[in-house]
């Protein structure tokens, strides 16, 4: 069977297995937050601020990892700062891959003006740099979690139309599509139940590096303070207001920097390993 | 004879860098129903091109400039879409060239044979089922059940050839193209699919374009053969007729050019070059004579 082969290649995998690992982690802390956190992320301790954390001397068993400026536990703005990244992880990615999916498939099947239009739209678009292009629709937007996964999705569809349509081109050449016509499907429904199930393998990799990247699109628009509302957990915030600390307290800014490079890696371990599992010309 | 198909002068044209190239030079063919008509021809005759425009399946920068492809009486030459769509499958079918490739990679047999009898006997799921059960017995598939449950790369190249045939039978159309369907094939596979395709093809009466380029093949299966050169018919008539009185020069010089295994000890003759060189002539001279005429028009 040729999901259960696929599978098996995938899970003896190490990449795969610590992308996997790492992802797990993360939903469970993601979901089980209140439960995780010891304190409230937003609560603040004035009188217990900069509190160091448990490998330094004169730390307080009651902050694991310390405490900011206003006296807030680090741990728990950690924890529920995994809450955002994955809910963004998730939403913006598989949004970027609808969209960028739907259009590739039409471009590359039909061909002729509608692909004329898409691919200069891409190519047009991917010539704008990413990041400041985010910056500039958050800021047109209006900050907050919307405006981050919006931001996402406006400047990542291009990477799954682009790949997309260049896979449909290669499939709609082959005997089976031709096959299809014959017995008299419609070119839509052979579109999307003949050649889209041979895109799989492809968009599962491509979606998983995409949440990789996600996580550091939101790190970077809440580094700036484009993300959520300021005072909410994001790794993004946590590194920036670290960084106003560096010299007394590095690990305010090295511990939000450690989640999102583990988290970011963990992806990309995972993308790569599925890409070499589902590949069948790499896995001859 | 009323015609199931009849192909009347049909000139099909591509676009080349100057302008159009003729592909079809007016070929004239005509089936009878349960008749099996053999294209044969060296590559590049346009043998495919010719089952491809029966089917609607030409490459869409292809236009036919004249003639007419005629099915059941009505003319299906500029069809598009939807009327072409009702007619494949149901009205016409295709056996294609390489089964290694005609089955979806990712899509268990069931769902690629029912697909066809949902479309066109409008069949439910089970009732689907059981049909692609039937079909695949009557393809002399083992364990159809297991089959169904199959991807295309867990079987062989012959287990896929009778699918497909399966699948080009499965709503009984009146006619089936058949490209060669045993090229890409083992020989000793060969001569069971073609035994296949010929006994399924006498039991439900299907007519069958044979296109082919084995002339051994066409006389195993073949009611009628049609010999083709650079678009053009040069030859057709019944098969005992042409394999025991070939009437165009380039006919006999095909017969010649075949491997004979019952005569081992006989070399093989190539078609000659003068012989090749002069059908060229004479199609360059048709397409010459043919362009004077439109533009005097």
């Amino acid at each position: 069977m040729v999901e259960r082969r696929a599978l098996g290649a995938a899970l003896s995998n190490g990449r795969v297995l610590f992308g996997l690992a790492v992802l797990l982690l993360l939903v469970i802390v993601a979901l089980a937050a209140p439960l995780l956190a010891p304190h409230d992320p937003l609560e603040q301790d004035l009188l217990s601020s900069f509190e160091p954390p448990f490998w330094r001397s004169g730390a307080d068993a009651n902050f694991l990892l310390g405490t900011d400026s206003l006296g807030r536990d680090i741990l728990s703005r950690l924890i529920y700062g995994a809450r955002i990244a994955l809910t963004v992880a998730l939403v913006a990615a598989s949004l970027a891959a609808l969209l960028g999916t739907m259009l590739g498939l039409l471009a590359g099947y039909f061909g002729g003006w509608l692909d004329a239009v898409i691919s200069r739209l891409v190519d047009v678009w991917m010539s704008f740099p990413p990041v400041l292009l985010s910056v500039v629709l958050a800021a047109v937007v209006g900050a907050g979690l919307k405006a981050v996964i919006l931001a996402i999705i406006v400047v990542d569809w291009t990477r799954f139309c682009r790949i997309v349509r260049a896979e449909v081109l290669v499939q709609r050449e082959q005997d089976y599509v031709a096959a299809a016509v014959t017995i008299g499907l419609s070119r839509l429904r052979v579109l999307a139940c003949e050649i889209l199930p041979n895109l799989a393998p492809t968009l599962t990799v491509l979606l998983t590096l995409e949440m990789g990247i996600a996580v550091i699109v939101e790190a970077i628009l809440s580094f700036v303070g484009l993300s959520v509302a300021s005072d909410a957990p994001t790794w993004g915030g946590l590194i920036q207001e670290g960084r106003l600390y560096i010299n007394q307290a590095w690990w305010m800014m090295a511990l939000p920097m450690f989640c999102v490079i583990v988290t970011v890696l963990g992806f990309n371990a995972l993308g790569d390993g599925l890409r070499e599992a589902l590949d069948p010309v790499l896995r001859r | 004879m009323s015609g199931l198909l009849e192909i009347e002068d049909l000139h099909l044209e591509l676009p080349g860098p100057q302008g159009w190239l003729p592909i079809l030079r007016g070929v004239s063919l005509a089936l009878s129903p349960g008749q099996v008509l053999g294209l044969v021809g060296e590559s590049g005759a346009g043998k495919t091109m010719v089952g491809k425009a029966v089917l609607g399946l030409q490459p869409e920068r292809a236009r036919i400039s004249e003639g007419a492809i005629r099915f059941e009486g009505r003319d299906i030459t500029h069809w598009r879409d939807e009327a072409r769509r009702a007619l494949l499958g149901r009205g016409m079918a295709l056996i294609p060239q390489d089964p290694m490739s005609a089955l979806n990679p990712v899509i268990r047999i069931e769902a690629q044979m029912t697909d066809v009898l949902r479309l066109h006997l409008g069949l439910d799921r089970r009732a689907a089922r059981a049909r692609a059960l039937a079909l695949l017995n009557q393809v002399h598939i083992r364990e159809p059940e297991r089959v169904l449950r199959q991807y295309p790369h867990e079987l062989s190249g012959g287990m896929r050839q009778r699918i497909l045939i399966a699948i080009a039978f499965a709503c009984r159309p009146k006619l089936i193209v058949a490209d060669e369907p045993t090229t890409a094939l083992d020989v000793t596979v060969q001569r069971q699919i073609l035994r296949l395709i010929k006994e399924l093809q006498a039991s439900s009466g299907t007519s069958l374009l044979f296109v082919t380029h084995d002339l051994g093949v066409v006389a195993k299966v073949c009611d009628r053969v049609a010999v083709m050169h650079a678009g053009r018919i040069v030859e057709a008539a019944a098969v005992a007729e042409v394999f025991t009185r070939p009437r165009h020069d380039y006919t006999r010089a095909l017969f010649a050019a075949t491997p004979r295994y019952d005569r081992p000890g006989e070399a093989l003759v190539p078609v000659p070059a003068a012989l090749s060189e002069s059908l060229f002539v004479e199609a360059a001279a048709y397409d010459a004579a043919r362009a004077a005429r439109s533009s005097h028009a």
